[in-house]
Parts: C-alpha cells; structure tokens; sequence
C-alpha cells in the first residue's frame, strides 16, 4: 500500500556534460595537528575528523567527499580501511580515489593502490557496488586524507543527504550542494512535476544552512560523536543530519494531504465494504450483537488467518500457482492469508460491511523511528493500524499484529507519529500510548523445599499485553518447542543459583482474549548453609537479576519501550525443623509518576512467603532523568537481593 | 572458504530474499526421488538433508569439477533458514550453472528461473574484501513439509589435488553420497575425520563411490563448552593425483613442500626490510631478544588488513608490499615476519593451522585451514624458559610458535585458541604435522585482590586490583588498548554490574595495557551500597565479593568433547574489614575438590576483625573427554556453591 519512491530522478532531456576532474588539493597540516597525542574536545576519542567536506553538483552529476582524519589510539587505525558505501553500480560509479597517510614527523605516504570493486548485490538489471582501499602505513599519530567522487549519468539527478553526525567527532566540515535547474520528473508512482528542492534539516541550536545563488552551504564545527547505548530511541532520528529532495510539493501541508490522498485512495480502493465481506460479516454476526461485538467478532475471525509477516511472504507466482491473486480485501479474506498491512485493511474493510466507521492510519514504527513532518517521505511509515468508532468512541486496533489482544497496540505501534484517515481526508496524528495496566505480568510460585535444600514446586506465570504478544508472536516465527526452550532459558538467567525450571506447557497461546499462561516446574536447590542456618535468596524470581543501568553517564533519552506491572508471590513449604530466623524488611521504593516497587516478606513456622509488586508508567525520560531512573533500578535490584534466613534445628542440619 | 588462511567469517548481507516463479519444467527426477524419502522426524531437527550428492570429476590435465545436488525437507518453521540456497564462486572457483526447484507442503511442484537468482558478494569477518561471491535463492513453497533443492557445478582451481566431502552438517542427513571419476591410472586416497573409514564401491574405471546413511546432526546450541561444530562434524578428505598418493607423514610433507612453493619466494627481504630488522634487533641480544623486538613490531606496526583475490586465499602479498604498506593479512604478516628474522639470521616459516581447535586432525594431511603462525627455528642448544611455546621437530630441530596476527599475546606464547591444535610446519623437505603447544597452567595466571571496608548499613567500600599474565590476558589487553576511557570504564562496569546491585565505580585505571612482558592490571576502587543485606541483628557477607570462575553446564547426556578454552590458574583474595560492633558469627566451610584436570580450594577466615577469603582454581588440562562431565559437573558445583555462600556476622 506504499507509495513508492526514489531518490533518483529522470531528467526530462538530456545533456551531455563533460566532468571535470577534481584536482588533488590535499591541506597541508598544521603543526599543531601533526603533533596532536589527544584531543580534549575528544577526550580518549579513537580519532577525530579534522575536516570533513561532502560537495554535491547536479549540474555536473557528482558528489565528491574529502575527509581528513587524526588518528589517536590502536583503534583508530581501523579508519585507514576505506569502504566506499554502496552506490547503484549502472548509473553510479566510482572516480578520482585519491589518498594519503601523513606521519606525525611530516611523513607522506601516498595511496598508490587500486581501491577494489566489489559487488554487494546484482539482480535483474540492479548492480549494488561498494569500492574499498587500505591507505599505507597508518600509524597512531597519523593524518590520513582521501576523496573520491560519485559520478552519476547525465540523465539523473541525485540530491544529498548530509549525516553531519559521525561516529567520531567533528572538528570542522563543509557542505555544499548545487541543485539541478532542469526541469525533473520523480519515477514515483504519481509522476509529479518536481516543482522545487526541499530539506529537511536536523541540527544543533543556532546552526543553519544558507541558501544562495550558489547553491546551498553550510559549515559546521565540533560536532559532536554519535554515541549507542541501550534503552535509547531510534538513533536516525535524534542526530544531526540535512537531507536534501526534490519535490513535488510546496509545503508540508501539500505533501501530506495529497499523497495522504492517495494513500487513503488506496486504502479505500483496498478495504471496500464488498458484497462478498458483507455477506461474510452476516454470518459471523448474531442478532441483537452490539458494535464492540460486532467487532470482536471480525477481529477474530481475522486473527485466525495466516499472517504470512510472521511465517512467510508468498510470491505473487506462488498465488498464481495457487490461483490466489490479491487485489482487495476480498481476495485476502477468500485466500485465508495476508501479510500484517493486508490483514488490518481487511479488518477495516469487515468493520465497515458491518456498518461501523473504521479508519487506516499509517505510522511509523517506534523501534525503528521516529516521524519528522517537515521531512516529505511517506517511506518513513512503516505499518498500518486501524481506528473504528464504537459508540461514537475512537478505539485503535492492530488486527496486523497477529495475537494482539483486542483494543490494544503493539508497542512499536504506540506513541507513534502516522497519517490517518478521517471522514472526507487525512490528517497527521499520533497513536495512543499504553497503560502500565495493559501489559500484566503475574508469576505464582509454590514451591516445597526437602531438609537436604531440594527444591520441587512449579510456577504459573500469567502475561498480558505486550509481554503476552512477545511469546505468542515467538511461537508463530517458530513453533511450541522453541519458544518453550526460549522461555525457560530466559526465565533460568534470573533464577537462583541451583535451580533448574523446565517449561511444561503454555494455556492460551493462541487465545489473545485471555492472558497467556506458562506452566514450568522447578526442581533443583536452593539457599547457601552454614552450620546452623541456611540462606534463601528474598526473592525468587529475580535471585540473580542485575541492575538494568550501571553506567553512571548517559548521552541520550531513555526509551525503555512499554509500561508494564509485575506481580509476584511465591510461596516456599520449609521442612520439619526448619525454623525462619528472619526475612527482609518489607520495602516500598516510589519514583513518583513514573514507577513504584513493593515488597511484603513473611516467614511462619512453616513457610516463608513474600510478594513483590513492580510497576512502570513513564517509558520515556531525557537524559537529565537518568540518575533517578537508574537509582530506582539499583534500588529495586538491591532489593530483590535480600535474604532470608532459616534456622536449623541441630539433628536435622544437613550439609549443602 | 574453509581452505582460505585468513580467520575469517564469511557471511552474506540480508538483502531482501528474492522468489522463484512458478515454472513448467518438471522437476528433475533425483529431486523427485529424494522428496519421495520416507523420513522420521529426529528430534528437534528443523530441517533435514534427504540427499547429498557430490561428484567431483578431474580432467587428464588435472583440471576438476563439481557438481553438487541437495535436498532438504523443512520440518519446523524455524527450518526456512535452510530454504535459503547458496552456491559460491571466487578464490579460484568458477561457477559453472546453478539451478533450483522446490515442492510446497501442498505438492506444487517449482523450478526457479535464473532471472530470480540473486548475486552477492562475500563480507568476510576482518577481511576489507575477499573475491568469493555467491549465487542465492530461496525457492516458493518453503514451508514445513516442503522440499528445497539444488544442482550446483564448479570448475575448481587448478592447484586442488584434494576435495573434502563434509557430509555431517547441523541438521541430520539421510542420504549422502561423493563419487570421485578420475582419469584412467589416476589415484584417489580417502581419510576419514570424526567417522570410521568405509570402502567405496568402484562403479567404473576410476570412478568411485562412497555412501552414508542417517547422519545425525552436529548441534552444540545446547551444549556447554562446546569445540566448534566444524571440528565435530565427520568430513572425508580425498586426495587424487596421477601417480601414487602418499601417506601420513610423507603427505604432510608434500603438502607442506606445495605450500613452500607457494609462499616462501613471497618473503624475499629487500634492502628497506633487512635494515629495518637490522636497526629493530641488536646485535648484541640474544636470540629472545632479537625476535621479540621484530616479533613486537609486526604486531604493532602491521595492520591486520585482509585482501583476498584468486589464489590470494593461500598465497600471502610478497614481503615488500606488506613492508611498504605496513598492512596485511594473517599469511602476510608472516611472511614479512620471515623476511626480516632471515635478514637477521634466524630461519622462520610458516605454520598452518586452523582457530576451531580440532578441526585440523593429525591423521587426516590436508591443506585446509583459516589462519597462519609462524615458526621460529631456535638455536641448538639455546634456552630460555619465557619460551614456553617451542616444539621440537621430526629432524631435532626446536622451533619457537608464534602468531604475530594476535597483537597482545607475546613471543614465547601463544593464543589459547590455538593451543593444543595440530598444524602444517612447512619446512621444504622437513615439512610435517606438529601439535601447537598447551603452556603450563603457572604461564597464564589471574588474581584478583581487594582491600575492602563494611559499614553498618551494609556499605562496602575499598579497591580492589586484577592482574592477568599469559595468553588469555589478551583479550582484556585488547579492550582496554583499543577502547576509550568511557568503554573501559563501562566494561569495568558491566562486569560488577554481574556481583553487586548498586555501585558507584570510583578510579579506574589500567597498567602494561601494552607491555606484554609484565602483568596487566586494572585497578578500581568502588562503593557498593547495600552489599551485605540485613536481617534483624545480623549482616550476611557473601565472602565472594566478584567475579566468578563457574560455568554454567546443564544435565544433558554429554557426547561432545569439552573444551575448557584454557589451562591456568585463577586466584582471589578479598580482604572485607568487619563494622565496628559486630563479630563474626558464623563462616561457610573451607572447601577442596580435585578431579584430576582440575584443582578447587577455598576458604574463609576470620582474623582480628577482617574476613579472609581466599581461594584457587588450577585448570591442568585443555579438552576432556565426554565422559569427564560428571567429574566437571561435581566441579562446577562446588564452585557455584561457593560462590553463592555468605558469612554472618552478629552486632555485640
């Protein structure tokens, strides 16, 4: 249902142009570079760009980069290896390699190699091509230099995209892009005219490109690294970056309401309330039915079709050969099988042949980015969800993501920035987020404990929401067996040391509208003993669970995905002449707003028993937030380490 | 790939999987024939091989190829991963044809159309470009219950005068088949690693035959300390010629004298490089001196750069390139290696062998391996006991092991990873198969040490230093040299992160990162709130403060081989000054097991008011035999068991 596009674009007529070489005018460094060991603005840096310069030319088909490059530490070296990133191998090409190594002493050694051609992908009449070289004798304390120009056929034009942010730091660098004037066609599905050049810029405070009769310009300076780390949102939207377009739009607002336009075309076109589901909606509806189950009724009905996005993507050929052809919703509901986009229109197109209003929206997925308005791609949505209105109520749904539960989102589906369709257009909109309460995670232990620390007992886990999708949706990529395997070896990490949990079997792995149940039974040992006492991990569960951060400096926002609850209770038989000296004390650690842990311990003259309860609200933090979400975690996880004590009537007391 | 000698990983980039069309032709009739199989599903198996066929055919003129039929049956959908069909090209190979057919779990019968066929190239792990390229496919239908299949032929380098037939894979094969048709006179010798040797059938003149049948599959998913899959899996190596094929020793030899061929002209020294290995080794040092200081140089000074092209998976860059370049790759470094140690007057060669321990197997003389060392003739009667790495040959010479590709592990050891392994000495004449050395378990120690203070409230705070000597140091080495102070930190990190909830790691700081000669050490200071936990009037310390040396195994049947990854030794020390007020009350036993190929001993002591744990681990032998598990299941046991106990002390 996506629009297709490229980045290349025809030229309407052709011009031959000749192309100029670009003379090698490598800088002469300075020699405060040359002797340069370090770098505080790039403390410990592996090494730092000196310059950086990306020209770009339409008139003259070429893209030229030109880097300088210090190198500090061992690891830097590996920056001598060039791989020249892949480019269309019939319409681009490689020219004009030039490179150099400088030695700290003044030393030049220049590049007097071939780089290497080397195919990453050929098919039918497409050549991916990427070229790589090694410059000579790279030395800590080196300056190595190189440039080379991507030039591209006389009829095509090729915009840039600037990646100001590298993942080495940035002393300085220069852009400079001069757009075609020639008139253009996009080979996208509508052919528009292009009408003019667009950007979309990302960059730090203060920092802007000029536009000029030259073209367009911008230099920049300390740009800082890109820096990973975990729990952190899709790093091609927060760095710093300009990308360059021609388009066929004037404004955002065009953009999104034309080719919203025909989007929803599509959808429509797609998702029509035929006969055929009509007739099929009536039979799955009784009389007297109200919307909403009316609804749950069509949701089901599709949840129980193939969902090829989680098994297998059939080729149009293998429909053909199948007599499957798929055209419209029609054909998906005949053929019991659709990928994740298909199957939510499907359900659009269900909900109206029952009458309702149901709507598409297109979003982009929050594990992979984030939406930029300003920024004129439909490619950057990613997957479909619906809306219908029940009793005049909005409700978002995601019959794509097969096993989510009715009324509810996957998590890379929340949140999430996307165009829906509203009566009579389109609009920009986000989609809900969740609750804590929407993702359950519920784990009952019974377990009984023999005077030799033996352990035997089992556990009923219960999931909902996001953590219930995550192991109905594993056993759909694979099957059971493998996810009981993946479950258990999960599940064993956390677990005290001794003991063994073996998966037995899942309730509801297929049943969305009721939590997923995971039976396991537990065997093994448990606590550590001295002479007179035996120590119990406080928590069982989480025994051996560490601290979600430990880094004590964070660079980015924290994401950490979706809001959930956990509630434990395990209960622990003890044997005859095992007494409970002592249990933790009981603990509550609030993050106000955003999270909160309690704890409950209770030892009798038979068990000990405690139940711990952790809940999660807030998911996204800024990076001042860090310390006190870290802290909760530490907390937590200091926490769930306690121990409880057991005491050991002298005549039973057994080595462990 | 297995044959290229340069440690790398070959894997394809996931560009999105292409389909075959739906085609008239019916299937050939072999695919038709295997699918028809009636197989049992074994255990857990994702897919399963219905047929394996190869035959490899040589020209009079020695010239052979190719050609390869496979079929699979997917039984899980995890299984599709084998669906995926692949046939390879480049390092010499020529790619001949290739085609491909698929039933669906519904019967419907597919031949893929060349046009679906895709190309990619190699990206070989640290290699910046190695010319294999591979064709793809993954015809329609693959779903469990469905059939994948395909005929493949190459043309294989001139050079070749073996093939191996590696009929053991990671999913079960039914039926396996290698038939060698050589020109008439022509001799064929088969061995036989990992399975016993059966006899071919001779099916024509020169024309050979050999079968197996309901080969289970190679899988360590589950299986701790696992020796790679590629040295478990049963492989037969044929090796073919016109004349008589020699046997054990004599073949090594002749393999070795190829590769002599090959190699040695590349490391003529020029001029530039014998000056450079005159200035870098006095005159006045001894023969360890000498070498070390070039030894020292190529690993810091020459890049590991890998660039492979035709025969440039055997054949290194000549010595002057390498020099000039100051990059290279495995081979490469040796070979400049060699230049300059000749320049000096020491004789130097090559060892070929192979970083999965195992695979290259003594009684089975071949040339494939992934990696080149280096071997480094001692003078007669000259001894050092920092040289724990020399191996003495068939001939008396002594010669020094060394792999100048590894940066951190010095002349005079050698990377655990290939300790223990048999190689290639390519030595002319003297070439022959040698056992690369196990060092000593006191030539590769780590300790770690801690002055701590417990507070009341369960604080613990103090320093605590690690030192690691010998060949396993060297990945710490490696991390803390190439990472910037913000990773070295975050490893530090990560690592308490596995001992203690909340922590605030203070300095940190590392010594001898690069000094390889003296023990690297990391020093750090931390503060760990909460570390002992509370329980009414009592503190309960776990004497182990961090770091742990068990490993997790499982109640598995073990048929595999274990392999430990290194012999040495591993010593703590944690001192934890007990809070003013309280007393020691009770303390975990001391605790001492020996099982042959391993020692474990720990105790925990109260003296005035300090808690004293100590304790050692001692690992004597590299690979066990299946049937030590239970001996090192009782080990790790009691190490886990350890680990975990706690002291308690009482407030007075």
């Amino acid at each position: 249902m996506k629009v297709l596009r490229s980045c290349i674009f025809l030229l309407w007529s052709s011009l031959l142009c000749s192309f100029p070489a670009i003379a090698s005018d490598f800088q002469q460094p300075t020699p405060e570079e040359l002797k340069m060991t370090s770098d505080p603005a790039a403390p410990d840096a592996a090494a730092v760009y000196l310059f950086r310069q990306e020209i770009s030319d339409d008139k003259l088909h070429m893209h030229s980069l030109y880097v300088r490059i210090k190198i500090l530490t061992e690891k830097g070296k590996e920056y001598g290896n060039v791989e020249i990133p892949a480019y269309e191998g019939r319409t681009f090409s490689i020219r004009d390699v030039k490179g150099r190594t400088i030695h700290s002493d003044g030393t030049v050694i220049p590049f007097t190699g071939k780089p290497i051609e080397k195919l990453l992908l050929k098919q039918n009449d497409q050549k991916f091509m990427a070229k790589v070289f090694s410059l000579p004798d790279v030395q800590v304390g080196s300056i190595i230099e190189y440039e080379y120009i991507l030039a591209y056929d006389d009829h095509t034009a090729s915009s840039p995209r600037w990646l100001i942010q590298q993942p080495l730091y940035v002393h300085k660098a220069h852009y400079h892009f001069v757009p075609t004037q020639r008139e253009l066609t996009s080979n996208s599905e509508h052919g528009h005219v292009v009408i003019g050049l667009m950007y979309t810029p990302v960059l730090p405070p203060g920092v802007q490109v000029r536009s000029g009769m030259d073209g367009y310009d911008l230099t920049i300076e300390n740009v800082p690294p890109m820096i990973d780390e975990e729990y952190m949102p899709p790093m091609e939207s927060i760095s710093y970056r300009v990308i360059f377009y021609y388009s066929g739009y004037h404004s955002e607002d065009d953009f999104w309401k034309q080719e919203g336009k025909y989007w929803s075309k599509n959808v429509d076109r797609f998702a029509q309330a035929s006969p055929k589901l009509k007739a099929a909606v009536q039979q799955l509806m009784a009389p007297g039915d109200t919307d909403e189950q009316k609804l749950q009724k069509i949701y089901a009905a599709v949840m129980q079709l193939e969902n090829t996005s989680f098994t297998r993507q059939h080729s149009a050929e293998e429909n053909k050969a199948e007599g499957l052809k798929v055209k419209t919703a029609d054909d998906i509901w005949e053929q019991k099988r659709g990928n994740d986009d298909e199957l939510t229109l499907l359900f659009i197109a269900m909900a109206r042949a029952s009458g309702m209003k149901a709507y598409a929206m297109a979003v982009t997925n929050r594990n992979r980015s984030l939406l930029i308005k300003s920024y004129l791609d439909w490619d950057q949505l990613d997957d479909e969800i619906a809306i219908v209105s029940v009793n005049g109520k909005e409700h978002f749904f995601d019959p794509g993501e097969r096993y989510c539960e009715f009324g509810k989102l996957h998590w890379k589906h929340t949140f999430a920035g996307g165009v829906r369709q509203v009566d009579g257009g389109t609009d920009m909109a986000y989609s809900p987020g969740s609750a804590y309460k929407d993702t359950l995670v519920g784990r009952i232990a019974e377990l009984k404990m023999d005077s030799d620390g033996k352990l035997q007992g089992v556990i009923r886990m219960t999931y909902t929401g996001d953590e219930a999708l995550r192991w109905r949706q594993d056993m759909l990529r694979s099957d059971e067996e493998q996810t009981k395997k993946d479950f258990e070896d999960e599940l064993q990490k956390d677990m005290p040391a001794g003991v063994v949990v073996k998966t037995n079997h899942f309730i509801g792995a297929s049943d969305y509208n009721h939590a997923l149940m995971a039976m396991v039974d537990v065997s093994g040992n448990l606590g550590t003993a001295t002479g007179k006492r035996i120590f119990l991990p406080g928590t069982f569960f989480e025994a051996n669970a560490k601290p979600l951060f430990v880094h004590d400096k964070r660079e980015n926002p924290l994401d950490l995905r979706f809001p959930f609850m956990v509630r434990d209770t395990v209960t622990l038989a003890l044997p005859a002449g095992f007494t409970v000296e002592s249990v933790p004390k009981d603990a509550e650690i609030p993050l106000p707003s955003f999270a909160d842990y309690v704890a409950k311990y209770k030892g009798t003259e038979t068990t000990y028993v405690y139940s711990r309860v952790v809940a999660v609200a807030g998911i996204l933090y800024q990076k001042n937030e860090y310390p006190q979400i870290k802290d909760f975690f530490a907390k937590a996880n200091a926490q769930d380490q306690q121990q409880a004590v057991l005491h050991v009537a002298a005549a039973t007391a057994k080595g462990q | 790939m297995r044959a290229r000698l340069a440690s790398g990983i070959f894997f394809l980039i996931l560009f999105p999987v292409s389909r075959g069309h739906a085609s008239t032709p019916p299937l050939a009739d072999w695919v038709q024939q295997a699918a028809a199989t009636q197989v049992s599903n074994p255990a857990g198996a994702k897919a399963i091989v219905l047929l394996s066929d190869e035959l490899l055919t040589v020209q009079p003129d020695g010239q052979a190829k190719l050609r390869r039929r496979e079929v699979i049956k997917l039984l899980r959908p995890q299984g599709r991963e084998y669906a995926q069909l692949v046939a390879w090209s480049g390092g010499g190979r020529k790619l001949l044809s290739f085609h491909a057919w698929s039933i669906g779990p519904d019967g419907h019968q597919y031949t893929v159309k060349d046009e679906q066929i895709r190309e990619e190239g190699a990206v070989a792990d640290g290699l910046l470009y190695v010319d294999d390229r591979a064709k793809v496919v993954t015809p329609p239908g693959a779903d469990p219950g469905g059939v994948v299949a395909y005929e493949s032929e190459i043309q294989l380098p001139g050079y070749m005068t073996e093939r191996s037939w590696d009929f053991q894979a990671s999913i079960p094969v039914s039926r396996a088949v290698f038939e060698v048709d050589l020109p008439s006179g022509w001799k064929q010798k088969p061995l036989w690693h990992n399975h016993d040797s059966i006899q071919p059938q001779e099916v024509g003149p020169c024309h050979w035959r050999w079968e197996l049948a309901d080969i289970p599959a190679v899988d360590t998913d589950d299986v701790p300390l696992a020796p790679a899959e590629i040295a478990l899996a049963g492989r037969m190596v044929v090796h073919y010629a016109a004349s008589e094929i020699t046997q054990g020793d004599q073949l090594w030899t002749n393999i070795g004298q190829w590769y002599d061929g090959l190699a040695t002209p590349q490391s003529a020294a020029t001029t530039e490089i014998a000056a450079k290995a005159q200035e870098l080794a006095s005159k006045e040092g001894d023969f360890t001196a000498r070498s070390e200081k070039i030894a020292e140089y190529l690993q810091r000074e020459i890049r590991y750069v890998g660039i492979e092209i035709g025969i440039g998976g055997y054949q290194p860059h000549p010595a002057a390139a390498v020099f000039h370049n100051h990059y290279g790759d495995c081979k490469d470094k040796v070979t400049l290696l060699i230049a300059m140690l000749n320049s000096i007057g020491v004789h130097a060669t090559y060892v070929l062998v192979d970083t999965r321990r195992g695979f290259v197997d003594a009684n089975v003389p071949s040339i494939d391996g992934n990696h080149a060392i280096a071997a480094i003739q001692v003078p007669d009667g000259y001894n050092d006991a920092r040289l724990k790495t020399i191996v003495k040959a068939r001939n008396g010479d002594r010669f020094l092991i060394f792999d100048p590709t590894n940066e951190y592990v010095p002349l005079g050891l050698l990377p655990t990873y290939l300790q223990g392994s048999f190689g290639t000495l390519v030595n002319g004449a003297n070439s022959q198969v040698i056992q690369l050395p196990v060092t000593p378990p006191d030539s590769d120690v780590a300790e770690r040490t801690a002055k701590l203070q417990l507070d009341a409230d369960g604080t613990l705070q103090g320093s605590i230093t690690e030192t690691r000597m010998g060949a396993s140091s060297s990945r710490e080495r490696n991390y803390f040299a190439e990472n910037a102070e913000k990773e070295r930190r975050e490893y530090v990190e990560g690592r308490l992160r596995q001992d203690l909830s909340a922590f605030q790691l203070k300095a940190e700081s590392a010594e001898n990162v690069q000094n390889l000669e003296e023990k690297f050490v990391v020093k750090y200071q931390i503060s760990a709130p909460v570390y002992a936990k509370t329980a009414g009037t009592l503190l309960i310390v776990r004497p182990r403060v961090l770091g742990s040396d068990a490993e997790a195994l499982n109640g598995n049947p073990r048929k595999y081989p274990i392999d430990l990854r290194v012999v040495g030794i591993r010593r703590d020390s944690f001192d934890v000054s007990v809070p003013a007020g309280f007393i020691v009350d009770e303390l975990p036993d001391p605790m001492k097991i020996d099982v042959g190929f391993a020692t474990y001993t720990s105790e925990v002591k109260a003296e005035q008011n300090v808690l004293r744990y100590s304790r050692e681990l001692v690992v004597k032998e590299l690979v066990l035999k299946p049937d030590q598990y239970e001996e090192l299941k009782k080990l790790e046991a009691a190490i886990t068991t350890d680990e975990n106990r706690s002291a308690v002390l009482k407030k007075q």
